[in-house]
């Protein structure tokens, strides 16, 4: 689904990822961990096309990353779902709205999905919440929120960045089910996280496979969990 | 679908926010430019209609006139008027009366002026068909039969006075092009302050699946509004002011009034309209510039 090979990156003269070689197989469940400023939201950065590889390929779907017009990449982030680490909502539109941002902006009439928007807003337990304004929502309900909008278009993968960094370990644990429901519905999921807690809570439930970053590059991490 | 053109969308519209008096100030540069502009469009159709009256119905007079005394004037004033009857393209002769010489030298001596005792030539008003007319001919018919008499086609009055009318429409046509350089620069400008002020919210939509075109129609449709709406108020305070200057030139057809005459009206509508497509386009272009660069 995506390649990296010897795919490097830097911010000008400060290299973050040196020849990293990964693959994320359709329906896998991977974690990716190192310290903070190790390059977690970098790689993730790099799979949505929020930046160019400076170094080696990146294929999405088969398709080298840099071959991609304008549109293309608009269309690479429908069908990659995302959570962000801050959620990026905007801040005057109300919780529904803002989960509903990805079928806006692909011009889906969001009448005719009342109903999904409906079920998916119980899903993650915020249908009591739909007004709400992002600064009137808890952690918690920002990050439910926010895979909410990520899987809003039903992507094939969804990518989320420290989605429990802000929450208490129930909250994070509800968040970690939602990922694992998704997953055993067939998606493919990454999240970048620090937090080895709940790389072993998952472990009890999935199978799911750990990178770290190391040294700039991508290493598997077999059984230090 | 994202992309597909749009004259209101309100869900889209309300992605990004209205903040009160923030577009306060363009609303009304474009007011004063399209007031401008709608002053220069009827100096441009005014400096039109002086071309015609001096290059056209100028080109169609000419006068005679036979400088002498006593019977010798009687005696030409004939001899003349039978040349120019039997010259083509001569369409008209006519002797000008003493009562009308008088009203022509009145607004210059005052009604005063005791103008029989000066030393009036003998005026002919000839009409002509510029086309037909040979005048060297004419003037060689006429130092025959009337040695006396000057005929004068106002060929040197008229190219210059054409030359004028034509220096002012072409001024005020470029002064339109420079306003519509100014309205874009300004359109260019707002809608990058507009892009960098919202620089989060088109982050956020561009991570979910905006595509340029979206997220450029926003913007467009919003400044492109406001240029219609401020536009209108412009050319609307313009037309009201050419509106209460005076219709009739003093002097005739050798000027005419600076405001628009019958459909010449409808033409500075064509302001707002301009300013619409002016803002929208510059906006748009402006923006689809910026996300490139923002990855």
């Amino acid at each position: 689904m995506i390649e990296f090979e010897e795919a490097a990156f830097s911010y000008g003269q400060k290299a973050v990822l040196r020849k990293v070689n990964l693959g994320l197989e359709a329906g896998s469940f991977t974690f990716l961990v190192g310290p903070s400023g190790s390059g977690k939201t970098t790689l993730l950065r790099l799979c949505y096309h929020d930046l160019v590889p400076t170094g080696g390929t990146i294929r999405h779907f088969g398709r080298q990353i840099r071959e991609n017009a304008r549109n293309e990449i608009a269309d690479l982030r429908r069908a990659v779902g995302v959570v962000h680490q801050d959620c990026s909502f905007i801040d005057h539109l109300s919780l529904v709205e803002n989960i509903a941002l990805p079928l806006q902006v692909s011009g889906i009439d969001l009448a005719e999905r009342a109903d999904d928007l409906r079920a998916l807003l119980d899903w993650v337990d915020l249908g009591n919440r739909v007004d709400a304004l992002p600064s009137e929502m808890s952690g918690g309900e920002r990050q439910r929120a926010a895979v909410a909008r990520a899987v809003i278009l039903s992507p094939a993968m969804i990518l989320a960045d420290e989605p429990t960094g802000n929450v208490d370990w129930d909250m994070a644990m509800r968040i970690l089910s939602l990922f694992i429901e998704l997953n055993r519905m067939g998606k493919t999921i990454l999240i970048a996280t620090h937090d080895v807690n709940l790389i072993r809570a998952a472990r009890t439930r999935i199978e799911a496979r750990v990178f770290a970053i190391d040294g700039y590059r991508v290493v598997p991490v077999e059984d230090a969990f | 679908m994202s992309g597909r053109f749009r004259l209101r969308d309100r869900a889209a519209d309300r992605l990004v926010p209205r903040r009160a008096g923030e577009q306060t100030p363009l609303a009304a540069v474009t007011a004063i430019l399209a007031f401008l502009a709608a002053l220069a469009l009827a100096l441009g159709l005014a400096g039109g209609r002086l071309v015609e009256n001096w290059g056209g119905k100028l080109a169609g007079t000419a006068t005679l006139q036979i400088v002498a005394e006593g019977a010798v004037v009687e005696q030409e004033a004939r001899a003349a008027l039978e040349t120019l009857r039997a010259t083509p393209g001569v369409r008209s002769v006519r002797i000008v009366e003493l009562g009308e010489q008088r009203g022509l030298l009145e607004p210059w001596l005052g009604t005063e002026a005791d103008i029989e005792s000066l030393p009036l030539p003998l005026l002919i008003d000839v009409g002509i068909d510029p086309g037909r007319l040979n005048v060297g001919a004419l003037n060689l018919a006429l130092a025959k039969s009337a040695p006396h008499a000057v005929f004068d086609d106002h060929g040197s009055l008229r190219s210059g006075l054409v030359t004028a009318a034509e220096g002012v429409r072409i001024f005020a046509f470029a002064t339109l092009g420079i306003l519509a350089v100014a309205f874009a620069a300004v359109y260019v400008l707002a809608a990058r302050a507009a892009a960098l002020a919202n620089a989060p919210i088109i982050r956020t939509l561009r991570l979910v699946g905006a595509r340029d075109s979206f997220v450029a129609a926003i913007f467009a449709r919003r400044l492109g509004w406001l240029a219609l709406a401020a536009g209108a108020v412009g050319t609307a305070a313009g037309l009201a002011l050419l509106s209460i200057l005076p219709r009739e030139s003093a002097q005739g057809f050798y000027l005419v009034a600076i405001g628009p005459e019958g459909r010449g009206w409808l033409l500075p509508l064509l302001v707002p309209v301009a300013a619409t497509l002016l803002g929208w386009a510059a906006t748009r272009a402006t923006l689809a510039r910026l996300l490139r660069r923002w990855t």
